[in-house]
């Protein structure tokens, strides 16, 4: 299966990452009463089975609720978290590769690593190409460094520059692309002389230093406030196209999503339930999941105080501990009970792949879209 | 000491039976320092220097501490605040934790109480059985509602909601938000709805008073203000939300940061951010000025038309 991923990703230069088949689970520590009984290993099923594909160039968006698993894949691409299975395929720059070949690691067509089954050294080349921007601004920063210190960290780590004039000038630098001026003087503060929206954007220009081509921002704007979360939103834009970017957009806010991302793949309970074209998605759910968080959103629309919002999903988010059988969604599922005489209980007995749908790029996991099926072992992606 | 917050300053307003008020503000604006102090329980070290606060005709401020807990807290007013879902004490049951207040203000019994309680426990949607379980076993979503219910259990005409809804989930969001307009209708419920989020607002709040540097800058009737907005900070803080539907229009953006409160600037605490900024607003501070019927906007340019 994951040379399916790659057959295509080597026709097609333009796809930076193709994830393939993700899982992250953590084992559940076992009680006595577990060993006593010989109880089987139970795993949390952060993710459990995911592919995706990122076009070089387009703000790639994974949304869902808390425990969806969309941070967990965000971190896994830098190999800070372990993965139980999957491949990420992953196109680094010109000079990252020359680095790994003249170390003598090995590459697939000499432009694709598969970023899981790097060595140590190895991911330190790429984590060159690829960084994150954390959620929140106030923790992610070291409080006992200034700026500089903490903008100059990735370049020697990465043995970048050599002159500490020529590291001093791309700070001053790249502090100016992201609009904290006079560089000189911010560059000398600590984090806390700073507001939540000027450290978002040192978060965010130490993410850029070292030049990437994929960049993971994980709730870049949640924890700041709405007048502030527009003008990040509008910088992270700019520096998209100013440098060449493409973005990995981690969020749980579709209005946000709608706004900045290109594509979307929607998350629930760690497996893609929609992937498609952002706009769309959001406008036109098909998913009865991706409908329900599309209806919970509330607007600032005074008229919807006259009505109750309706949300077509019952029930509450299983443990990731014990997935549901078959589709995880059918406990929630409304559309389900709408259709249970044409569904009967496949979606209790058999979990569905993602389909297409032939009118857009839209990917959905769901029965109802698929006009025949019959419970048999098929495959699913 | 390096100086004094004035975290909130000359704030007035009334509301009425069965309506919501809502109270928008970004961080540090003052509307949690609000919350508390309508309680007559300012944040330490902060104190309230000034004002008067009536609720259902008692003036809360004029009661000795021991006379307010018995007479005002819970029977006139309770409070649904920042991370209530932490508010639980971990070694006691839902159902006592609910039922407690009973025992203690109306003298109910244990089991009277708890009656009481599950009759509660299923006005604000949830299963009955969860009065004998531990807050450990409840959901995020289930906890606010019972946290809800506990605000409710002596019936007080006035719930104060701080940001109720802004450590959940949205599909969770929408529920207890639907719960809130169910319960204002039912028991006839005044609420001051407390976010940042002008959207959660906008799902409540038949009126609505944002707050800008500890005072309000703008008030109104929520058609009015979200639809006719006058002060420029209103208007800025509306068209940077981006939208669920409708055309993408480029987000607008409030440039600089939030006044220091321990030196505010001169004037109009908003002039150094605001577009429209000309010599009055760098000089003295506008008043609340009517600008419609109930609409009140804190800026010079109002008073100009």
């Amino acid at each position: 299966m994951d040379n399916e991923l790659l057959t295509i990703m080597l026709k097609d230069p333009s796809i930076i990452l193709g994830v393939n088949n993700l899982k992250v689970w953590y084992p559940i520590r076992k009680g006595l009463m577990d060993y006593i009984y010989r109880r089987k290993q139970r795993f949390a099923k952060a993710v459990d089975g995911i592919s995706f594909a990122v076009r070089r160039g387009e703000t790639f968006c994974l949304a869902g609720e808390s425990g969806c698993g969309k941070t967990t894949t965000g971190k896994s691409l830098l190999g800070l978290t372990p993965i139980t299975e999957g491949n990420a395929f992953f196109r680094p720059r010109k000079e990252v590769i020359n680095e790994l070949q003249k170390a003598g690691l090995s590459t697939i067509n000499s432009d694709i690593v598969d970023i899981f089954r790097l060595s140590w050294k190895g991911l330190k080349y790429v984590k060159r190409d690829i960084t994150i921007i954390y959620q929140d601004p106030y923790g992610s920063l070291n409080p006992s460094a200034t700026i500089k210190d903490i903008l100059e960290e990735p370049l020697l780590i990465h043995s970048l520059l050599k002159d500490e004039e020529e590291r001093k000038e791309i700070i001053y630098q790249v502090l100016e692309q992201v609009k904290l001026t006079p560089a000189a003087d911010i560059a000398t503060r600590y984090p806390h002389q700073l507001s939540g929206g000027q450290r978002q954007r040192v978060a965010i220009a130490r993410a850029i230093i070292t030049r990437p081509s994929l960049v993971v921002a994980d709730e870049p704007v949640s924890m700041l406030d709405a007048s502030i979360r527009a003008e990040i939103l509008e910088l992270m834009l700019d520096l998209k196209r100013n440098l060449n970017l493409t973005y990995i957009f981690i969020t749980h806010d579709l209005a946000v999503a709608r706004y900045i991302c290109d594509r979307i793949a929607i998350m629930y309970l760690g497996k893609i339930v929609e992937i498609g074209d952002a706009r769309r998605v959001i406008e036109n759910p098909m998913h009865p999941y991706t409908q329900a968080l599309v209806a919970a959103i509330p607007e600032p629309e005074p008229k919807n105080r006259l009505k109750l919002r309706e949300v077509p999903i019952k029930g509450e988010v299983p443990s990731a501990v014990n997935i549901p059988t078959g589709c995880r969604f059918h406990p929630r599922c409304v559309a389900r009970d709408k259709n249970l005489e044409r569904l009967g209980d496949i979606c209790v007995k058999q979990e569905p792949g993602l389909t297409t749908l032939n009118n857009d790029e839209r990917l959905v996991a769901c029965w109802l879209y698929r006009n025949s099926y019959k419970l048999s072992p098929e495959k699913s992606s | 000491m390096r100086g004094i917050v004035k975290a909130v300053d000359n704030v007035s307003f009334s509301l009425e039976k069965e309506t919501v008020l809502g109270i928008a503000g970004e961080s540090g604006s003052g509307k949690s320092t609000l919350a508390w102090s309508i309680m007559g329980l300012p944040p330490p070290p902060g104190r309230i220097i000034g004002g008067r606060i009536f609720i259902d005709g008692i003036d809360v401020l004029s009661l000795k501490e021991e006379e307010r807990r018995r007479k005002i807290l819970w029977q006139k007013v309770s409070m649904v605040f920042q991370g209530a879902i932490n508010a639980f004490n971990p070694v006691y049951t839902i159902g006592y934790q609910i039922a407690e207040p009973l025992m203690l203000h109306r003298g109910y019994s244990k089991k009277e109480a708890l009656q009481k309680a599950v009759e509660l426990v299923k006005s604000v949607g949830l299963n009955p059985d969860v009065i004998h379980r531990y807050p450990h076993e409840l959901s995020g979503g289930m906890k606010q509602r019972a946290v809800i219910a506990m605000a409710l259990v002596l019936d007080p005409p006035l719930l104060i909601a701080d940001e109720p809804t802004t450590a959940l989930d949205v599909v969770v969001q929408a529920q207890i938000l639907n719960l809130l307009k169910k319960l204002k209708f039912e028991r006839k419920l005044s609420v001051i709805l407390i976010t940042h989020d002008l959207s959660v607002i906008a799902e409540l709040a038949d009126y609505v008073a944002v707050m800008y540097a500890g005072r309000i800058v703008e008030y109104g009737p929520i058609e009015e203000v979200y639809n006719n907005p006058r002060h420029p900070y209103t208007q800025l803080l509306l068209s940077s939300i981006p939208r669920l539907r409708g055309t993408i229009d480029k987000l607008r953006f409030i440039p600089g940061e939030p006044p220091d409160l321990i030196n505010p600037p001169k004037g109009c605490k908003f002039h150094p951010r605001c577009p429209f900024v000309f010599d009055e607003c760098r000089v003295s501070e506008p008043d609340l000025i009517t600008v419609g019927e109930n609409h009140l906007a804190r800026c010079w340019l109002a008073s100009k038309r």
